[in-house]
């Protein structure tokens, strides 16, 4: 399933979490109509963000632009450009072919079909909010934002959860819960037993 | 009749103990991977690792050197940096958490935390010499096997580590 997705899948999935992370900027106040999400040929990320005036009129922003240095009044900016490596948005993919791989081989194939469709559902969710707080890392290495203290931390837990746990860890647990009979598999081994055990009650009766 | 409810309630209970206390013990081990203050136990860790790797290069007649934590071929320049992600901790929380949760003695969460953490170290040291070889033959296969292979076993391997310690455990009682 991971050649698969490598060499088939992955595009159209970059694709689509492209086009959905555009949708979700859009969504942000003033962002309807400077976001854009763009893929480049090396496969790197260039996300255009609405900056909130709040970020854009404080003085190290500004001195950041050049406002001091040029001795002129205020700078307004409305979007930023940043552009990160491609290497994430691809990791973030990952969990789809890895929930498919535990379903196929799961046992329990009735309702399979739904377990796909809803366990693929959250799974994108998750790669959306990862990429989103990929993007915010980005914009807030960008302005030094979240370096140090409490929101620094809060950042790079949030990264580290989105490359490091979420696309291995997420399948995992998004099969488990959807799917019972795997669940009971791997959390209640003596399961088997006793279900072997409910026929023969039944003969008795 | 009333047989199927009484045998089916532990059990359901014993599964909703477990998903309620996984993912806390589960944060709890990754906050605490996270936390500045550990942060040189875990570098130290990873240090440990990359030494023992290029001894055990060595010794199997390779070129390596360790440097703090990158791993280098001398005779053609290729390094790895082995980053605090790669040195095998966050597979081992997820383990601990999940024995951790599951309904057991002590002295059966010991023996299944001592068998499963080594059991992921032996491992992960041979994914990093893996990877140290793969590395010098093809950049992007090292990438694909660093990012995605290697990383998905992993957690595959948890889980059947896991499942196995379950099961292990249950076989006597059943």
């Amino acid at each position: 399933m991971l050649a698969l997705w490598w060499l088939v899948l992955l595009n159209p999935l970059l694709a689509g979490l492209r086009l959905s992370a555009e949708l979700t900027l859009r969504l942000l106040p003033g962002g309807s109509s400077v976001s854009h999400v763009t893929i480049g040929p090396g496969r790197n990320w260039t996300f255009q963000v609405p900056v909130p005036a709040a970020v854009a009129n404080q003085e190290r922003t500004q001195q950041m632009l050049g406002a001091a240095a040029a001795g002129s009044g205020r700078i307004k900016i409305r979007s930023m450009k940043v552009e990160g490596a491609g290497r994430y948005p691809i990791l973030f993919t990952v969990s789809l072919p890895l929930y498919w791989a535990i379903l196929l081989a799961a046992p329990g194939w009735r309702r399979l079909l739904l377990r796909m469709s809803c366990g693929t559902a959250v799974l994108a969710a998750f790669a959306l909010l990862s990429i989103a707080a990929y993007a915010m890392r980005l914009v807030g290495g960008y302005f030094q934002l979240t370096t140090e203290g409490l929101p620094g931390f809060l950042m790079d837990s949030a990264m580290y959860l989105a490359a490091g746990v979420v696309p291995y860890l997420g399948p995992v647990l998004v099969a488990l819960t959807l799917n019972a009979d795997l669940r009971g598999l791997i959390l209640a081994s003596e399961a088997a037993p006793a279900a072997a055990a409910v026929p023969r009650r039944r003969k008795r009766r | 009749m009333q047989a199927e409810p009484t045998s089916a309630s532990p059990q359901k209970k014993r599964v909703f103990r477990f998903l309620v206390l996984f993912p806390v013990f589960l944060a709890v081990g990754f906050c605490g991977l996270l936390i500045p203050f550990l942060h040189p136990v875990v570098t130290g860790f990873t240090r440990g690792l990359v030494e023992i790797s290029a001894i055990v290069i060595r010794l199997f007649g390779g070129s390596a050197t360790a440097n703090q934590v990158v791993l280098q071929n001398p005779s053609n320049g290729f390094a790895m940096e082995v980053l605090d992600g790669c040195n095998g901790d966050d597979v081992a929380v997820l383990l601990w958490a999940a024995i951790l949760a599951y309904p057991a003695s002590w002295s059966q969460k010991g023996k299944g935390l001592l068998a499963g953490t080594a059991t992921i170290y032996v491992i992960n040291f041979l994914r990093i010499i893996s990877l140290f070889y793969l590395g010098q033959y093809d950049k992007q296969w090292f990438e694909f096997a660093h990012l995605y292979v290697w990383e998905s076993v992993f957690v595959l391997l948890t889980l059947t580590i896991f499942w196995t310690w379950v099961r292990r455990m249950s076989t006597p009682s059943s």
